[in-house]
């Protein structure tokens, strides 16, 4: 179920005003009864895959709980060996076999047969999130869930459950087992958090999307200039996209009085990649951080095994994004650009001020690795970048896909993007009256300058 | 007062989301929405399920209208001709059979035709089954296409992946799951008159600050009139101004004439090929250039034609809605006189 679209809005009305009610005390079988549809709706038989890594990360967690030295470890394993043996199945086993079969076939090897299956939706971040419980239950900073209703709710809680936020045992578990009653400031919170959001998907994300999409699947037949836009537009639409997505999503939480962990904070103000990476899809960040690049020996290691480990951190970040190569080399870009940040801070060069050079830098630089994300495949993001950087047709060819006073509008917007984020930074101090204001003037503006065909959320494919 | 709030929400959004669900009762609605132009206006005395569902401007305008909005191509439509059957009429024995689309599928035609006592519509865009002919009778057959649809078409046959899913889980998933919720919703809330001004301010900043319309629909070049995008833009297959190799023609052509084969095997005494233009192909002709389909396709085929395409480009009047794909009372004239010139008294 989309978030944008007229069927979400009805469940939406449905879930939260069937959950106020009830008595509290089976508001959770509501809520999962409500996530389950929600995950049901892109394909019914995949809530057996949900179920089977649900009912083994349950199991697992009063296992290592319960058992003593290394039998503990045993269990931790077995529970991420399940996830993400389903995740390396479903998302990652026809890139592996295609990339085999490309490899053989030069030798005119055996072929591996190819499966034939549509990606569950949200994989990615269900398993990651079912994964965080399983080690916080080892660590002993969770105590494992005993009641088997409320663990599925903590995977499935349907505002978060298909594109993040990636939320930790600790966080949610405890708000999802003590519901919280009707709190009229929370739910104006949510409902104006939603619209924000409504307003970054359908007026900012998918107009940009309308010059974007044809643009990159077709780079031969666009001049530089028409490249770079794209470039540029693309920053924007995906975080319009992604962070449009969040917001509805904590949005949605906040009116049944559930808080979900900020995700995004400004990134493109960043004047560092580093900075970038602690602003931008920030529950992902943070997990690798906490689950993978701690475990490799953070910054207890030597030097040059930090700058290996943020490598290998950014190169899994990277295909966790999707079984392709040019996430991969996205990921890698991102890698090196953060070891070159090491060197920097390393080397008693100090660069004081200027920090909107800085920014210019930091900004451009994270442009450049979106066109190797965005871009259909890895010769068409070559394709792109040398393209742009010959500067060769710096003229505006792309009138038939977008005039160029709809591109003075989606530049304008931006701008109004940028100036709106940044004052409504603390709307949680607004006044109810004024989040009201303002969510008619988001409905309004969304309605009469919204694109709405129906389009996926760009974090729904991962 | 918030729980009365709540209640009254809970109520609401179950209804709507039980009523899109309920996949019959919205493809009567879209039905009854898509033939109440044809209506008499004098609305005060309908059932309050006319009241209820059936209030758009959909179709009113033309289906082109209806997938756009904007109010510049907005004009009421022109009811067509009834031709009732004549009562007293000597009968001749002579059936006629129209395999048809949607230029033809709401016409009363019972007595359109001199030679013919009888008309029998069957619409090609839905299963037909199969057709059994009263042997007593000269059975007659027109193969009507809109030019677009000649690309791609295959003689129909029964297939099994057509059927409705059986047995209890499966028709529930269909019914809970069901992918065009999101439509059907958008069908009970906003299309509605109440709702049409607003579409039409939301159509009119598109159109005028961005030269943006709803994908379905193109603009004539003059500006005068809308066409169905598909006719027009080269991506889509049906486009008129997209390159048709001679092999593309004779597959076509080929493919009429295994049809046309299969219905005289079954008994039709004549098999027609009435081919309608795109209005495109008619107004616009010169927009990018023309592949000619449908006077390459008449040339192509041996089967007795329906001339029709140089009465429409000679026509003084229109010939189309200028909001609708389709023929407006004046075409569908034209296309009943030529119908009977061909085959009317002595087919």
């Amino acid at each position: 179920m989309l978030f944008n679209s007229l069927l979400f809005l009805v469940f939406f009305l449905l879930v939260t005003s069937g959950y106020y009610l009830l008595p509290k005390s089976t508001r959770w079988i509501w809520l999962l009864a409500a996530s389950c549809y929600f995950y049901m709706y892109f394909k019914p038989e995949y809530i057996l895959i949900i179920l089977f890594t649900i009912v083994v990360d349950y199991i697992a967690g009063i296992l290592i709980e319960k058992a003593e030295g290394r039998v503990r470890k045993v269990f931790l394993l077995a529970s991420i060996i399940t996830n993400v043996g389903v995740l390396a199945f479903y998302k990652y086993f026809n890139f592996f076999a295609e990339n085999i079969n490309h490899f053989s076939g030069h030798f005119n090897g055996p072929q591996i047969k190819l499966l034939n299956f549509i990606l569950p939706i949200g994989l990615s971040f269900h398993t990651f999130q079912a994964m965080s419980y399983t080690i916080e239950v080892y660590k002993g900073n969770q105590k494992a869930e005993r009641h088997f209703g409320l663990y599925a709710l903590y995977v499935m809680f349907y505002p978060q459950m298909v594109a993040g936020p990636i939320e930790r045992p600790q966080q949610l578990l405890p708000q999802l087992k003590k519901l919280k009653p009707f709190n009229n400031k929370t739910f104006v919170s949510g409902i104006f958090l939603m619209l924000v959001g409504l307003f970054k998907k359908a007026v900012v994300a998918d107009r940009l999307g309308l010059y974007v999409d044809p643009v990159f699947s077709n780079p031969r037949g666009h001049s530089a200039l028409d490249l770079l836009l794209a470039t540029y537009f693309f920053a924007f639409q995906i975080y319009c996209d992604f962070s449009g997505y969040t917001d509805i999503a904590i949005g949605a939480a906040l009116t049944l009085g559930v808080e979900l962990i900020r995700n995004f904070n400004m990134p493109y103000l960043s004047v560092n990649i580093s900075e970038f990476w602690k602003r931008w899809h920030i529950s992902l960040s943070t997990w690798f951080r906490d689950y993978v690049y701690i475990p490799l020996g953070g910054n207890r290691v030597p030097f040059s095994r930090i700058c290996f480990n943020v490598l290998v951190v950014f190169m899994i970040s990277g295909l966790w994004h999707g079984a392709n190569w040019k996430y991969l080399l996205w990921g890698t870009i991102h890698g090196c650009l953060l070891i070159i940040l090491l060197l920097y801070n390393k080397s008693k060069f100090e660069w004081k001020g200027y920090p909107f050079l800085k920014w210019l830098i930091t900004f451009n630089l994270v442009c450049l690795a979106w066109i190797f994300f965005r871009a259909e495949n890895v010769q068409d993001g070559i394709y792109i970048l040398k393209k742009i950087i010959s500067g060769n047709g710096f003229s505006y060819t792309a009138g038939s896909v977008m005039q160029l006073k709809e591109i003075w509008y989606c530049i304008i917007i931006i701008f109004v993007l940028v100036g709106g984020e940044w004052s409504l930074r603390k709307s949680r101090e607004f006044s109810n009256s004024k989040k009201l204001m303002i969510s008619a003037a988001l409905i309004f503006s969304c309605y009469l300058l919204g694109v709405f065909n129906e389009t996926q959320f760009i974090y729904f494919q991962f | 007062m918030r729980k009365t709030i709540a209640i009254a929400v809970f109520i609401l959004s179950a209804g709507l989301l039980l009523l899109s669900m309920n996949q019959s009762f919205i493809n009567r609605i879209k039905q009854d929405r898509y033939f109440d132009h044809l209506n008499p206006p004098s609305a005060a005395n309908r059932p309050l399920y006319y009241r209820l569902f059936v209030r758009s401007d959909r179709w009113r305008y033309g289906d082109l209208y209806g997938l756009c909005y904007l109010p510049e191509f907005k004009f009421k439509l022109a009811p067509f001709k009834k031709y009732e059957k004549a009562l007293g009429k000597p009968l001749n024995k002579r059936s006629l059979y129209i395999i048809g689309d949607s230029f033809l599928a709401d016409k009363t035609l019972n007595g359109a035709f001199e030679g013919f006592d009888d008309v029998i519509f069957l619409d090609r865009r839905f299963p037909i089954g199969p057709i059994i002919l009263d042997t007593a009778r000269e059975n007659y057959l027109i193969m009507e296409f809109a030019e677009r649809n000649l690309i791609g078409y295959e003689l129909q046959k029964a297939s099994a992946s057509n059927q409705p899913p059986t047995g209890m889980p499966a028709r529930l998933n269909k019914v809970i799951f069901n992918k065009d919720l999101s439509r059907n919703l958008e069908l009970l809330l906003f299309d509605d008159k109440l709702v049409t001004p607003v579409k039409e301010l939301k159509a009119i900043i598109n159109y005028k600050l961005f030269g943006r319309i709803a994908k379905e629909v193109a603009v004539s070049t003059d500006h005068s009139r809308l066409f169905l995008n598909a006719t027009v833009d080269t991506g889509n297959a049906q486009s008129a101004f997209r390159f048709k190799a001679d092999a593309d023609i004779d597959l076509i052509a080929g493919n009429l004439g295994i049809a046309a084969n299969y219905y005289r095997s079954i008994g039709f005494k004549k098999v027609f090929l009435s081919v309608i233009p795109n209005a495109v192909s008619i107004y616009n002709a010169k927009r990018m250039p023309y592949n000619h389909l449908l006077e390459r396709v008449e040339e192509k085929t041996g089967l007795p034609i329906i001339p029709l395409y140089d009465d429409f480009r000679n026509a003084s009047q229109n010939v189309f809605y200028k909001s609708d794909a389709h023929w407006n009372p004046h075409g569908f004239e034209l296309w009943v006189t030529e119908t009977n010139r061909t085959i009317g008294t002595k087919p």
